[in-house]
């Protein structure tokens, strides 16, 4: 028999993105339920039945009513699909706390909650092994049960849990050893690692399915895993799910030739500029015009894409004579440049407020 | 420019023509009386040389004479080696014609006026002459110059100061940096408003948001902490294996302190036993003990009684001598007291005939003092009787004699004046002239202070009278008067001269004497009266009038029987009252050994009442020896089934013991009931507080608020950073400002100084941006201009504008400085020094002076000019 599942984990519902518009942040918002409706579909397109969510499904323990309701509705609708939820640090599986809120709400009946560590067959021959988590912090390893965990051995062994792999995130919080459980699994589900990443053998994380923060590690992902066989190494293929592209990058300027390099490098990011979220760092020298058309170039992208983020606190402004020449030659005006500009160039603490000055002073000489 | 020559026609207070001329183009100086016309002529060559010919102004209309005319005004100027004559004539005949005086070449009209401007650099309107040219009474305004006359001093200034440009940009972009810098930041204290301030508070209000969040997020964690920790306690509350050992608990405490509570109960019956039985030993043993007590006490009563009789008897004797004894010195002392009260009495008549002789004598000495009294009172009744009669008193007698004195005087007046005939009879004829018919006496002057009548037998009657004058009549009128008024007083007074009121005075005064003396002796006899005295005397009478015993004893033979038969009284007293004492202290005694007596037979009738009979009495005693053994023996039996009793009775510590310890698990039962309920209900409470916080949504919006915190303290960040460079920019800008100010404005201070140390040593013009002089420094402080003395502001007025000139001068166009009546408010002192500074401007300009103060700019030198009135061609 082969069994089919997808793996999914760190949904974070409820996610509310404060440092964005209200506007932004409703649709950052609306896109992590588009994840999960968007997962359901790919399963059910591949004939897959159960999904397996590897923790951390909301982004917090005391979420609003209205997300938990919205999120089992969505859970609820596809019906054919069997949700198999187990509590992530965010989301804790304790007494009299959000999943205790949830089976208030109504739990649908396609809903699976493991909050006890003991297998649950899933399927006949077919045992999930969760590994919950009931508090916030936890400092044993939620998976040590699995190794005494006893099943046929002609089961498939699938583990789920929610933690940091030592040697891996580097996080002693929420510690699990995958490579002992993993010798006992079929396959190791794990959560809380944002981005999709093959631990071990069997051992995967599969990432949030919706980007929702600025590390290059590979996020948007769901993970559509076939075992063959109870013993049979795992076949994992990442699907991309994501809508929103977080990116950083970083930029070396040094005068207007690089304007044009910088709009492509942007458009290379992402076919569709509304939704990009770019964190820009520039560094470099550039002449006194150039920064300011820089800031033009950059108050057009910020219009464009779904957000920018501009780090210049590394872009200097070089000037010779000639460049002060643009603000005059002579006089009071190009006397304050030069003071700015030798200011700007010493040691002093205060040479990035200079710069930021003769910017200014560039700037408005133009149109005065 | 120089000014050579100024010729006007129909110009003002000038109807005739006039000219000046000889202009030295150094320092000219028209000094000339009031009217002169001075004003005239510089409005005329400010009209000339800055007014089109065909203008219509108001200034030029005021330059028409009283009785009109086309105002005509021609002056001949140098501009460098060029010499030119212009000429304008105004309104009705409006022309112009400038006439180059070495080449002859002529422009006339608007091609004059423009190229008159273009000569002396006024072409374009920018020109300073405003500045130069001070009209009457604005000299002591400040050089301020309008905004051509800036420009004109900016184009003269801008040669010498290279890099005076970008001044209006630098302000626009200033101007822009401020309003942004004001968006965001107060103007003052640079506290943030706007958006800055805006987001400070947006801050501080996430910042308070999260703290409350975090605040419901740790409500919530100590809400699963009590939730986990009463749902463990009350899981191992009901434990069924717990439940069980409790109530084993309460059963076995239960029965331990019921078996102790029996033993108690045994252990206390046979110690009543034993009590009981030690109380009939005890009454058997003292029963016995009683008997023996009472008779040894009978034998010693015995004994007693017979010593207490033997007493008695003793007692009684010693009362009945000691009564005897006292008796007797009774008797003696009657005796002693009756003596005395005889020799008492004898004592006391002997001072009653002592006490007659006094009063028989005091009798005698108040019955004369009573005579003389009455004597004295007669004399005073006779001296009053005399002064009722005598009305000549001191004052009296005293207005008399200045009455006679002044009749006196008056009269030797009248004698000096009035004429006087005396008399020298021949032997024989004595007596035959007599005046007013009282014969006169040889040598005796006969005053005639009125008509008087002689008299001379055989010859006739002869009157004479005084003179006719006023005053002799008056004054013998006068003198008559007086002697009637004297005459009257005296015999009101019961005088008939004043030697007999001057007698009469004398006998007043005799009979004040007499009356003092009368009540003088009157005072010491009777001080409280005749009365008063005489009834003394009467009182006395009646006292001596009764009789007296006979009594041959003195008093001092009296006494010293009196004294005897009281010393005999006190020794009496004294026996009497010994053998009183001896005798009460033997019938005390007596009384003593009766009561003794009596109350020794009364305890041996009780001792003796209780007593078995004489023969029974040892029977008696070994029967009650007898009942104490047998009760000793019941006793001790008792004592020794008590101990074995006691020993199983637990102690009173292992009762408590016992005791806590059922408690303890009863306890424990209950309070294991009452924690589950409490239990119960503090998961309900916690469960409710979680549904609450669950239900609240707090962990999204904590979340949500800690990333706008992140984002708006970026935003703040930006903003500091905005204002940092707005204020760095705002600050630079005022500097270079500033410098180029000071750069701008140093060829002006340049030429300004060696004027103004002439005047005011070591002291400088500030300037503001408007050229105008704002302050002046000295001795190391600065003084605003309009708050220095009038004299002083004119001063610097004037001295700042001929370092325009010289500015203007030194630029290559010279232009003339016009002062209509300047230097007004300048001290000697100043005048002088100021004199020299007009001197040392003239070596570099043209300056016409023109003042009303001839005698005050004499010493000023300069080339004088006058108006003369002449026509021209």
């Amino acid at each position: 028999m082969v069994f089919r599942f997808l793996h999914t984990a760190d949904w974070q519902i409820g996610k509310r993105f404060g440092a964005f518009t209200a506007e932004k942040a409703a649709l950052l918002r609306d896109a992590r339920f588009e994840a999960v409706a968007t997962l359901a579909k790919l399963a059910i397109s591949r004939d897959i039945r159960h999904v397996l969510v590897a923790g951390d499904i909301f982004e917090t323990e005391t979420s609003e009513p209205a997300t938990r309701r919205k999120l089992l509705a969505i859970l609820r609708q596809h019906e054919t699909l069997r949700w198999h939820l187990l509590p992530g640090n965010h989301d804790p599986g304790r007494p009299g706390g959000l999943w205790d809120a949830c089976r208030k709400d109504g739990l649908p009946a396609n809903v699976m909650l493991h909050l006890e560590a003991k297998p649950a067959e899933i399927e006949p021959g077919v045992f999930l092994l969760p590994c919950p988590i009931a508090t916030r912090h936890v400092h044993a390893d939620p998976a040590a049960w699995i190794e005494a965990a006893a099943l046929p051995d002609s089961a498939y062994r699938i583990g789920l849990a929610h933690g940091s792999v030592e040697g891996f995130a580097g996080d002693s919080n929420r510690p699990l050893d995958y490579t002992v459980a993993e010798k006992h699994l079929s396959y190791f589900a794990l959560g809380d690692w944002h981005g999709a990443k093959k631990v071990g053998e069997r051992t995967w994380y599969s990432g949030t399915p919706e980007p929702d923060r600025f590390k290059a590690n590979d996020p948007g992902h769901v993970l559509l895993v076939t075992l063959a066989a109870p013993h049979a190494l795992p076949q994992v293929e990442p699907v991309p799910v994501g809508q929103y592209l977080w990116t950083e990058a970083s930029f070396h300027m040094t005068g207007d030739d690089d304007l044009a390099r910088l709009q492509s490098d942007v458009a290379g990011h992402h076919p569709e500029s509304r939704k990009l979220l770019l964190k820009l760092s520039i560094d470099g020298l550039v002449p006194l015009a150039t920064r300011l058309r820089l800031q033009s170039e950059l108050d057009r992208l910020g219009d464009e894409l779904f957000h920018l983020e501009s780090d210049l606190e590394h872009l200097h402004l070089h000037a010779e004579a000639s460049d002060l020449d643009l603000i005059d030659r002579s006089g009071e005006l190009r006397h304050a440049a030069e003071r700015l500009l030798e200011l700007a160039q010493s040691d002093s603490p205060d040479r990035d407020i200079a710069e930021g000055a003769l910017a200014r002073l560039h700037a408005w000489s133009a149109r005065a | 420019m120089k000014i050579r020559a100024i010729r006007l026609r129909e110009v003002g207070c000038f109807s005739e023509p006039v000219v000046v001329e000889g202009l030295s183009g150094g320092l000219d100086v028209l000094a000339d009386n009031n009217e002169a016309g001075k004003s005239t002529l510089f409005r005329a060559v400010r009209t000339v040389l800055l007014e089109k010919h065909s203008t219509a102004k108001q200034d030029v209309e005021a330059l028409r004479p009283y009785r009109g005319g086309a105002p005509l005004i021609e002056i001949d100027f140098e501009i460098g080696k060029t010499a030119y004559r212009l000429r304008k004539q105004f309104l009705s005949a409006k022309s112009a014609l400038l006439t180059d005086l070495a080449t002859g070449a002529v422009k006339r009209n608007a091609d004059a006026d423009e190229e008159v401007f273009r000569l002396i650099g006024a072409d374009g309107g920018r020109h300073p002459y405003g500045l130069f040219w001070v009209a009457q009474e604005e000299s002591f305004e400040p050089a301020a110059p309008d905004e051509r006359e800036r420009a004109a001093l900016a184009g003269i200034i801008q040669r010498e100061v290279a890099s005076i440009t970008g001044g209006r940009r630098a302000q626009a972009i200033r101007n822009r940096a401020q309003e942004s810098l004001d968006r965001l930041v107060t103007r003052q204290q640079l506290k943030p408003r706007g958006d800055y301030a805006q987001a400070l508070k947006e801050r501080d209000d996430l910042l308070e948001a999260i703290a409350r969040g975090e605040g419901d997020n740790r409500k919530a964690e100590s809400h699963f902490q009590a939730l986990a920790q009463a749902r463990q306690k009350l899981a191992a509350l009901e434990d069924p294996q717990a439940e069980a050992e409790r109530q084993q608990a309460i059963d076995a405490a239960s029965k331990a302190l019921e078996t102790a509570e029996r033993a108690r109960q045994q252990a206390d019956k046979a110690h009543i036993v034993l009590q009981l039985a030690e109380e009939s030993f005890k009454n058997a043993e003292r029963k016995a003990k009683d008997l023996r007590d009472r008779l040894e006490l009978e034998q010693r009563l015995a004994g007693d009684i017979a010593r207490a009789q033997e007493k008695l008897t003793e007692a009684e004797a010693e009362a009945k001598r000691s009564g005897q004894v006292f008796d007797e010195a009774q008797l003696r002392l009657d005796e002693a007291r009756r003596e005395q009260q005889e020799a008492e009495k004898l004592l006391e008549q002997i001072r009653v005939c002592e006490a007659r002789q006094r009063l028989d004598s005091e009798l005698g000495t108040l019955r004369d003092r009573l005579g003389q009294a009455r004597q004295a009172q007669d004399k005073l009744i006779a001296a009053r009787g005399a002064l009722s009669r005598n009305k000549l008193t001191p004052a009296a007698i005293k207005a008399l004699e200045t009455e006679d004195r002044n009749i006196a005087i008056l009269r030797a007046g009248l004698a000096a004046a009035a004429p006087s005939v005396r008399v020298a009879y021949e032997a024989g004829q004595e007596g035959k002239v007599a005046a007013n018919s009282v014969p006169l006496m040889e040598n005796t002057p006969v005053i005639i202070h009125q008509p008087t009548e002689f008299h001379i037998a055989g010859i006739g009657r002869m009157t004479v009278s005084p003179g006719e004058a006023a005053n002799m009549r008056e004054q013998s009128t006068k003198l008559q008067d007086m002697l009637d008024a004297h005459q009257r007083n005296l015999r009101t007074l019961g005088a008939a001269t004043l030697e007999d009121a001057r007698h009469l005075a004398r006998e007043r005064s005799d009979a004040e004497e007499a009356e003092r003396s009368a009540q003088d002796q009157l005072k010491i006899l009777a001080e409280k009266g005749l009365d008063h005295l005489q009834n003394a005397v009467m009182a006395l009478e009646l006292q001596v009038a009764e009789p007296l015993p006979q009594i041959a004893m003195t008093l001092a033979d009296g006494m010293e029987r009196f004294n005897a038969a009281k010393q005999a009284l006190d020794r009496a007293t004294h026996d009497r009252d010994a053998a009183q004492a001896a005798k009460a202290e033997a019938d005390k005694a007596r009384v003593a050994a009766e009561v003794r007596s009596i109350d020794l037979h009364k305890r041996m009738l009780e001792v003796a009442g209780g007593l078995p009979p004489g023969g029974e009495r040892a029977g008696v005693l070994a029967a009650l020896d007898g009942e104490a053994t047998k009760t000793r023996d019941a006793m001790t039996a008792a004592q020794t089934d008590f101990e074995s009793k006691t020993g199983l009775v637990p102690s009173v510590d292992e009762m408590k013991a016992l005791v806590v310890r059922k408690t303890r698990a009863i306890e424990a039962e209950r309070n294991a009931r009452g924690e589950k309920e409490q239990l119960g209900k503090a998961i309900a409470n916690a469960q409710g507080q979680l549904t609450q916080i669950f239900d609240s949504g707090a962990g999204e919006k904590l979340d949500e608020n800690k990333e706008h915190l992140v984002a708006v303290t970026a935003r703040i960040q930006r903003l500091e950073r905005e204002v940092a460079e707005l204020k760095l920019l705002i600050e630079t800008l005022d500097a270079c400002a500033a410098e180029a100010r000071t750069a701008f404005f140093e060829p002006v201070v340049k030429g300004l100084k060696p004027l103004l140390s002439l005047v005011l040593p070591g002291a400088e013009v500030v300037f503001g941006e408007k050229f105008t002089p704002e302050s002046l420094s000295r001795d190391g402080r600065q003084e605003e201009f309009e708050r220095l003395s009038g004299g002083t502001r004119e001063q610097i007025a004037i001295l700042v504008r001929l370092a325009f000139a010289r500015l203007a001068a030194e630029a290559g166009r010279p232009a003339p400085v016009f002062l209509d009546d300047a230097l007004v408010y300048a001290d000697d002192t100043r005048i002088e020094k100021l004199f020299d500074a007009l001197q040392i401007a003239a070596q570099a300009h043209q300056i016409i002076l023109l003042t009303c103060r001839t005698k005050v700019f004499g010493p000023l030198g300069g080339n004088a000019l006058r108006i003369e009135r002449r026509d021209f061609a």
